[in-house]
């Protein structure tokens, strides 16, 4: 069986070519192959093809285009009686009793959860090198990254195993992985989607989101995903509806922008496929426009993510103490006992930014660091939200050159955390500021993918969708995963 | 500059509750003050008069009462699988000394 997407095998389901149990059957030889990415934390195997043969007797439901469709989430979403890790040794026999809300949303509408997908621990890191099961590696390429933290979830979509996996997304977690995986990661507007049942990072930027193959995938799981929760005090309400029903490649109003100044500092190859995609646009009578951005706000992007990030981080998981849940280590008393377990539980990726984060949070830091970034983070949400009021899409690169090696990663750690890279930083708008963000597959340099990444304002997924539709098909990558396995 | 140096680095290592060997220590300290020499670029951008006012949507949570009629059945079983044992009131840590 080939990769298909949800969209694809829902049309073979209906026909009655295959049954949900020969998906499932499919997808865990499929896995099998791809173990060696170090993709899936867990394989719900037996448990899944119970459920698949219990579809197999059911009739589809009206318009339930994911009806026996298998996915994979990352292990930061709680699952009940499902081993949930965050790839963190601290959480390594951790077992909830309840699952998140996208958990149970995803499985009333008879969706089969197969299993959990690596991540950095605890979704730091941004490499997918930091999980404490190991690498994830590109299936493009398994000599490179994939990027993270969704690491797991990227792989399997990107090597076909399932055609969506959930992520979550704090700083372009989802988008980045997405560029260097030739598929489709979404981040909806901060407070679309529930983050009930997800373990934090930041809480401020975490945002929950998925990828999938193409933009109908897409609109199809964000109708089952966006809905208020009242289980999430920060869950807020959309006037749009029906995102698959109203998706269109007729976009020829909206308005097209990118920042110069970025754009300046993209270097080739990708710049001038840039180019050839404005002028492709304008042919096509579509607005398109280069605006300008204050560079000295572009440049404190990483220092304001790594500001916030880290100290939201550093006080999120002050309850992963090995008292209440998670691995435990011996002490003498309970201080010994809490230090010995963090010690032991966390990674060096994640120290060293509990480090920072307690640095910034100190008391006489606090408002020279954490409210100084907090104030610059308001002037970010006040400049870019002008631009998404004025004009409809941002395009902005997803990753300035194709996935690094895994062994640069590990030789040039420190110099990767640096301001003077910006540009590869620039996805980072859309955590700050709140705004829905996509990542779709742009172009091949050696063979090896690189997305663009397009941006709209609050609330906007349908314009976004549609966009990215459009994009879609004017650039012609569609399904690009399928054309290699 | 920001910068943090082996005492200060201590200090804040005890108050969330981690511990670091010698070479531990270096070695985040040389990691630790790149970053926050990435993080000193904030203290050049101008954020007179702008207020830290609760802007973001984050800060606009609301409250409110949940249902009492909507509960559902759980085994206490279930719901204790990850809490700590208890005896006498007091719950029961491993006192084994350090490994």
């Amino acid at each position: 069986m080939k990769n298909y997407s949800i969209w694809e095998l829902h049309n073979l389901l209906l026909k009655k070519i295959i049954k949900p149990s020969d998906i499932i059957k499919n997808t865990i030889l499929k896995l099998k192959k791809n173990s060696h990415l170090n993709a899936a934390i867990t394989i719900i195997e037996e448990k899944a093809l119970k459920q698949a043969k219990y579809l197999d007797n059911i009739t589809i439901p009206n318009n339930n285009y994911v009806f026996g469709i298998p996915y994979f989430a990352k292990d930061n979403f709680v699952t009940k009686d499902i081993l949930t890790t965050a790839s963190s040794k601290i959480l390594s026999n951790f077992i909830p009793n309840y699952n998140a809300k996208v958990i149970n949303d995803l499985s009333e509408k008879m969706m089969i959860l197969l299993g959990k997908s690596t991540l950095d621990e605890l979704s730091m890191g941004g490499h997918g090198i930091y999980a404490h099961t190991g690498i994830v590696l590109n299936p493009w390429d398994n000599s490179r990254i994939i990027g993270g933290s969704s690491s797991g979830s990227a792989a399997l979509v990107a090597s076909g195993v399932v055609p969506f996996a959930l992520g979550s997304d704090t700083g372009d977690s989802i988008r980045k992985p997405a560029s260097y995986a030739g598929i489709i990661g979404i981040k909806p507007t901060y407070g679309l989607i529930s983050r009930y049942g997800l373990i934090p990072y930041a809480p401020s930027l975490d945002t929950v989101g998925y990828f999938t193959t193409n933009i109908k995938d897409t609109a199809i799981i964000l109708d089952i995903l966006a809905k208020k929760d009242i289980n999430d005090s920060t869950s807020m309400t959309t006037n749009e509806q029906n995102y698959y029903d109203n998706l269109t490649k007729n976009i020829k109003k909206l308005k097209f922008v990118y920042i110069k100044e970025i754009q300046n500092q993209i270097p080739n190859p990708l710049k001038m496929r840039f180019q050839k995609l404005f002028s492709q646009l304008e042919q096509l009578g579509i607005f398109i426009k280069s605006i300008t951005f204050s560079e000295e706000l572009l440049k404190s992007l990483l220092s304001v993510y790594m500001t916030i990030s880290y100290a939201e981080a550093v006080s999120s998981h002050s309850n992963l103490n090995g008292i209440n849940f998670g691995l435990q280590c011996d002490g003498k008393n309970y201080q010994e006992i809490m230090i010995n377990s963090r010690t032991k539980g966390f990674g060096d990726i994640v120290k060293k930014r509990y480090i920072i984060g307690a640095y910034v949070l100190y008391s006489k830091n606090q408002k020279s660091l954490f409210l100084k970034a907090q104030k610059i983070r308001c002037l970010i949400i006040k400049k870019l939200t002008k631009i998404l009021n004025k004009y409809d899409i941002l395009l902005l690169p997803a990753s300035i050159n194709i996935a690094p090696t895994i062994e640069y990663i590990k030789q040039n750690k420190s110099q990767i955390e640096n301001i003077d890279n910006y540009i590869d930083n620039v996805l980072l708008l859309a955590n700050l500021v709140g705004n829905p963000s996509i990542t779709i597959s742009f172009m091949l340099i050696n063979n090896l993918p690189i997305g663009i990444n397009l941006n709209s304002k609050l609330f906007s997924e349908q314009k976004l969708l549609n966009a990215s539709y459009f994009l879609e098909e004017l650039i012609g990558f569609k399904y690009l995963n399928n054309n290699k396995y | 500059m920001l910068k943090i140096n082996k005492n200060l680095l201590l200090i804040l290592a005890k108050k969330i509750m981690l511990k670091f060997n010698n070479i531990e220590l270096t070695q985040l300290i040389k990691e630790v003050n790149f970053i926050l020499k990435q993080i000193n670029f904030i203290k050049n951008i101008n954020t007179n008069n702008i207020k830290y006012n609760f802007y973001h949507r984050f800060y606009l949570q609301f409250n409110c009462l949940h249902n009492d009629d909507n509960f559902k059945i759980e085994l206490q079983q279930n719901i204790l699988s990850n809490a700590p044992k208890i005896k006498n009131g007091y719950i029961i840590i491993n006192n084994k000394g350090i490994k």
